[in-house]
C-alpha cells in the first residue's frame, strides 16, 4: 500500500477534499506527530495511541504511523490525497501527475524502457509499484548528485564553516 | 492551493550562491517544494518578459517554502546536514551558516519547527 498525493481529477467524486479546517488541524498535529515519532527508538515495531474520549489505547504498526504522518503533512499543505494499492495500474496522465512531469515525457520514459508498462487496447498502463521503483531510482541519483556538490563545497571551502 | 512561485536561475550562476544556500535550495527542489525551471529553452527570452518574473530575496523565497510545507523544509535541512561528511557539521552550525548567508527569517522559522 502506498499513499500519494496527486491533483485530483477523475477520482474527485470518490474523495473528500481537504478543507481549510482540516488543514488548520493537520498543521498542528503533523508537527507534534513528527516530533513525537522522532523520539521513538528504531526497535519499536508498534505504537499505542490513546483516544481522547474512551481512554482506549489502540496499537498501530510503525508503518501506519509514518503513513499517518504523511497524510497529516499533505493535509497541512492543503492537498487532497488518494490511498491506492501499489499493484494498481494507472494511465500515463496520472503517472505524469505523480512524477510531476508532462505526459509526453512519461511516454518517452515508457518507450525507452525506463518504466515497465502493459497495454490495454491502445492505452498504456503503468503499475504504481513500477512507478515508485523509478521514482526511488531517480531520488537516489539526485541524492548522489547533491552529496557530490556538498563534498566539493567542503573540499574547496565554498562557504561551509564549522565555527 | 496556489501554485508555488517560479524561481529562475541560470545553471552557471549557481557558483554565485554561497554553497550552504545553494545546497538548501537544491534540497528543497529535490523534495518538490518548488519547481525550478530546468530547461531555459522552454522559455525563450523574448517570451520571458511577458511572464511575471520578479527578483526575490532568497530569505523571502525560502521563508515562503517553509510556510508552504514545513515538514519537507525540515527534511531538506536534515538531508543537507547528512550530505556534509568531511567534516560533519551539526544542524545548529548549518543553521548558522545559512544565517550568515542572509537567511535570517527562514532560519528563525526552521528553528521554531525543530
Amino acid at each position: 500500500m502506498y499513499l500519494y498525493s496527486l491533483e485530483i481529477n477523475k477520482m474527485e467524486g470518490l474523495l473528500e477534499k481537504t478543507t481549510r479546517e482540516d488543514q488548520r488541524i493537520a498543521k498542528t498535529s503533523a508537527d507534534s506527530l513528527r516530533k513525537a515519532s522522532r523520539k521513538l527508538s528504531q526497535s519499536e515495531k508498534s505504537v499505542g495511541i490513546t483516544l481522547e474520549h474512551s481512554h482506549e489505547t489502540v496499537r498501530l504498526p510503525r508503518k501506519a504511523i509514518s503513513l499517518l504522518s504523511t497524510i497529516l503533512s499533505s493535509m497541512a499543505a492543503g492537498k487532497s490525497m488518494a490511498l491506492i494499492l501499489s499493484d494498481t495500474a494507472i494511465g500515463t496522465q496520472e503517472a505524469a501527475d505523480f512524477l510531476d512531469v508532462s505526459r509526453p515525457y512519461v511516454v518517452r520514459l515508457l518507450e525507452n524502457g525506463e518504466i515497465p508498462f502493459s497495454k490495454v487496447g491502445t492505452h498504456r498502463r503503468i503499475k504504481v509499484s513500477d512507478l515508485l521503483a523509478y521514482q526511488k531510482k531517480m531520488k537516489s541519483t539526485r541524492r548522489k548528485q547533491l552529496n557530490f556538490l556538498a563534498r566539493q563545497a567542503q573540499e574547496l571551502n565554498l562557504g561551509y564553516s564549522n565555527e | 492551493m496556489s501554485r508555488p512561485p517560479l524561481i529562475i536561475a541560470l545553471p552557471d550562476a549557481n557558483v554565485l550562491y554561497p554553497a550552504p544556500l545553494r545546497d538548501y535550495l537544491l534540497q528543497l527542489a529535490s523534495l518538490g517544494v518548488y519547481e525550478p525551471i530546468a530547461n531555459l529553452k522552454d522559455f525563450p527570452l523574448n517570451e520571458l518578459s511577458f511572464h511575471a518574473v520578479r527578483a526575490e530575496h532568497p530569505d523571502a523565497f525560502i521563508s515562503e517554502c517553509i510556510v508552504r510545507d514545513s515538514s519537507k523544509a525540515i527534511k531538506a535541512l536534515e538531508n543537507q546536514v547528512k550530505s556534509l561528511k568531511n567534516p560533519p557539521i551539526p544542524v545548529e552550525k548549518v543553521l548558522k551558516n545559512l544565517e550568515a548567508n542572509g537567511l535570517i527569517a527562514s532560519v528563525a522559522k526552521l528553528r521554531s519547527k525543530i
